[in-house]
């Protein structure tokens, strides 16, 4: 069983893996959509479409077992869930999208990973996918998390001079101040 | 029983052929992807028609009873009304060149977003109504009875447009899918199905005279306490005019520079400017709102918001009126004003600045400019010492706010200010500004915090290029002439580009505003620390004596 054979497929069906891959994703939206998703290649007027695609580039190599850049992943990954995040998903879907990774994986890669004896290797390649999409998880919240926030902090913002207003006259108790307090927190915490 | 389904069974995509057209599939009101309605007591003060109780995610939404009639009627008066809006229902060819234009078709991926599609919610109805082969041939060539689904989809669909005007630019026809939008919304209204975040702010304005319902004495309060952060700030002390009868200019900005942050910042820096160049200006409690959110109910509550602006400039004996940083403001002045309550009242004159003697001719109809021009005049002339080094700290890209960009081409004038008055400027790439900028997501009166994630689709493509720009050249900061803007880009930036700053375009120009008096300035306009606070000059001299 050679190492460096099993490197050479993952390699070598990184195209065909990764374009399954990214369909997959893009079939999640409406039929007329979808072919604007796959197609459109300016990263500015298909945004969805390019992080989606710079993304599965990125994290295939990492699943693969390349050595990877841990920021270089994670940043990648972030930029997909933040948009899938507020894209009117279900969070299964929202986060779900990395394990389409695996039927493609299955159908391009399963059987010569094990003519070449490497199961281990291949085994190994589909635990990163749920590793990623443990980090995924976690992205998904952090970004669910800032949206409430910016809920908040932007009323805040709103009412800013109101507020100072209302001071002024003696009656601060009209905002009550937990809320305050949490809308005054709004440092990003997000990569 | 069944078996436990696998992730891609879970998800369940949609078929590779969906059974179901657009005209058949329905939209799934769900809380966050609908605008709170209006309240009826609000409408009822409006005298709007049919004011009622109804929820969009309820099945009935309690329309009167002859709803078919006020629609169809509804319609036949438009399209007699605005040639226009029988011109953009016939020509389109659906050739598809608005489709992904959208900020939010790129957004939400909805294939209704596309503006073709859109527009194409009406056209079925009026195709079917209002023409013949419509009538004859019905489904095949795309007209629709009405019913209750559609009038659902028009609120749907009617509330995830924000008027912007990109498709429009790329039309070959010039098609304005924002009329088309603006009349669905009209109608919509005739059932007494409106929002209260548009509704509200157009009762408040209709009654004190800005979006918030400032009464005049917290207004003038407020101006005081931003009077006093200039003080603190530059050591001079300004009382800006309220409701004085016999200055030159009448000054009108959205509210929302008055009370919410960061327009509160441009508003210190309108002053300070005025101030500097010594401008024999007034503000109103009268018209003291810029923004017009009666252009997102009908024509009509356009016209009646508008009306203030002149009565107030013929009341106090205005020359001509000068308008703050606004968006759609913008779009109702330098398109409609001058036919909705022109001609300009006897008292006013074509703008003439006083200070570089510039004619502002192209406003002649409407004596109205906006600041930008005037500012840029005032500096082109280099009537304004600056030192831009005070924004050293800030490397900021411009937001071209869709109004004055595509309504009025205000393209050029915010540019020739920022490269003023800030050493770093850096602009997003080019199919995301000037003509072909993005809507920040949230125009039109959809800047409503129950539609958080809706608007951050929306704003996608515009938070998009701005992270560009920050992960290429270190952009910090994000300048724009738009209340709106100020208002909604912190929250779109937060998410899609955090660590990026939202601010007007005045709080630079005050920033980097040498006035004459005043101390040496250790901090901006928001009160932080300046990188390089200016050299203390009659200190340093003092010590060299000594």
């Amino acid at each position: 069983m050679g190492v460096v054979s099993v490197e050479a497929i993952y390699a070598a069906r990184k195209e065909d893996i990764v374009q399954a891959w990214t369909s997959a994703i893009f079939a999640l939206y409406p039929f007329e959509t979808t072919g604007f998703l796959r197609t459109q290649k300016d990263r500015f007027a298909n945004p969805v479409g390019h992080a989606t695609m710079v993304a599965a580039d990125t994290l295939y190599d990492a699943v693969t077992g390349r050595p990877v850049d841990d920021d270089q992943v994670r940043l990648a990954l972030a930029e997909l869930i933040r948009i899938r995040a507020i894209q009117d998903l279900t969070p299964d879907q929202a986060v779900g999208a990395l394990f389409l990774l695996k039927p493609a994986m299955r159908k391009h890669l399963l059987t010569d990973a094990l003519a070449e004896g490497a199961l281990e290797e291949y085994l190994d390649a589909e635990s990163r996918v749920d590793s990623l999409a443990l980090m995924a998880f976690d992205l998904y919240m952090a970004d669910k998390q800032a949206v409430f926030k910016g809920r908040v902090a932007e009323l805040r913002r709103r009412y800013s001079q109101i507020e100072r207003w209302v001071a002024a006259q003696g009656a601060s108790d009209l905002f009550p101040d937990p809320i305050m307090q949490a809308a005054g927190d709004s440092t990003p915490d997000k990569p | 029983m069944a078996k436990l389904p696998k992730p891609e069974e879970l998800m369940a995509g949609r078929p590779p052929f969906p059974a179901k057209g657009w005209m058949n599939t329905k939209p799934e009101f769900k809380a966050g992807n609908f605008c709170y309605p209006a309240k009826v007591e609000i409408m009822e003060g409006m005298h709007m028609p049919h004011p009622h109780e109804w929820r969009p995610d309820e099945e009935d939404w309690h329309l009167p009873e002859n709803w078919e009639e006020i629609i169809y009627n509804g319609l036949k008066e438009r399209l007699a009304k605005h040639r226009s809006l029988k011109v953009f229902l016939d020509s389109c060819v659906r050739c598809g060149a608005c489709a992904d234009k959208c900020h939010f078709f790129i957004g939400t991926n909805d294939p209704k977003n596309m503006p073709v599609l859109r527009a194409e919610l009406l056209r079925s109805v009026y195709r079917k109504d209002f023409t013949l082969v419509g009538k004859l041939l019905g489904k095949v060539v795309g007209a629709r009875k009405l019913d209750k689904n559609v009038i659902k989809e028009w609120f749907f669909y009617a509330y995830q447009c924000t008027e912007c005007r990109r498709c429009s630019l790329f039309c070959p026809y010039g098609i304005d899918t924002a009329e088309i939008t603006a009349i669905v919304r009209e109608l919509l209204y005739e059932l007494g199905l409106g929002i209260n975040w548009v509704m509200e702010p157009v009762s408040n304005c209709n009654r004190t005279g800005n979006h918030i319902g400032l009464q005049p004495h917290a207004l003038k309060d407020i101006i005081e306490f931003l009077c006093d952060d200039i003080e603190t700030i530059t050591g001079i002390r300004i009382n800006p005019p309220l409701n004085e009868k016999g200055h030159e200019v009448l000054f009108i900005t959205p509210s929302g520079d008055v009370f919410a942050d960061p327009g509160i910042y441009t508003f210190m820096g309108y002053l300070m400017l005025f101030h500097e160049i010594g401008l024999d200006y007034t503000l109103s409690t009268y018209a003291s709102e810029g923004g017009n959110f009666g252009s997102f109910v009908s024509f009509d509550m356009a016209k009646k918001l508008n009306a203030k602006m002149y009565a107030e400039a013929k009341r106090l004996g205005a020359k001509w009126i000068l308008g703050g940083e606004c968006g759609h403001m913008w779009r109702v002045v330098n398109q409609y004003m001058a036919t909705y309550n022109g001609p300009a009242p006897d008292n006013m004159i074509t703008p003439v600045s006083p200070i570089t003697g510039t004619v502002f001719k192209h406003a002649a109809a409407t004596k109205m400019i906006h600041i930008a021009e005037f500012t840029a005049d005032l500096i082109k002339h280099g009537k304004l010492n600056l030192k831009p080094e005070r924004n050293n700290h800030i490397i900021t890209t411009y937001h071209d706010s869709c109004n004055p960009a595509r309504a009025m081409g205000l393209l050029e004038e915010p540019r020739s200010i920022l490269r003023a008055v800030c050493n770093n400027f850096v602009e997003m790439p080019p199919n995301t500004i000037r003509e072909q900028t993005f809507c920040c997501g949230s125009g039109s009166g959809l800047n409503t915090e129950e539609i958080m994630e809706l608007r951050l689709r929306g704003g996608m493509p515009r938070g998009n290029a701005l992270r560009y720009v920050q992960q290429k050249n270190d952009v910090n900061w994000l300048t724009c002439i738009c209340a709106l803007d100020r208002a909604v880009l912190p929250t779109v930036a937060n998410y899609w580009a955090p660590g990026v700053t939202v601010s007007g375009l005045h709080e630079l120009v005050a920033n980097a505003l040498v006035m004459k008096g005043e101390i040496p300035r250790t901090m901006d306009l928001r009160q932080e620390d300046l990188p390089e606070p200016d050299v203390d000059e009659s200190a340093a001299s003092g010590e060299e004596d000594a």
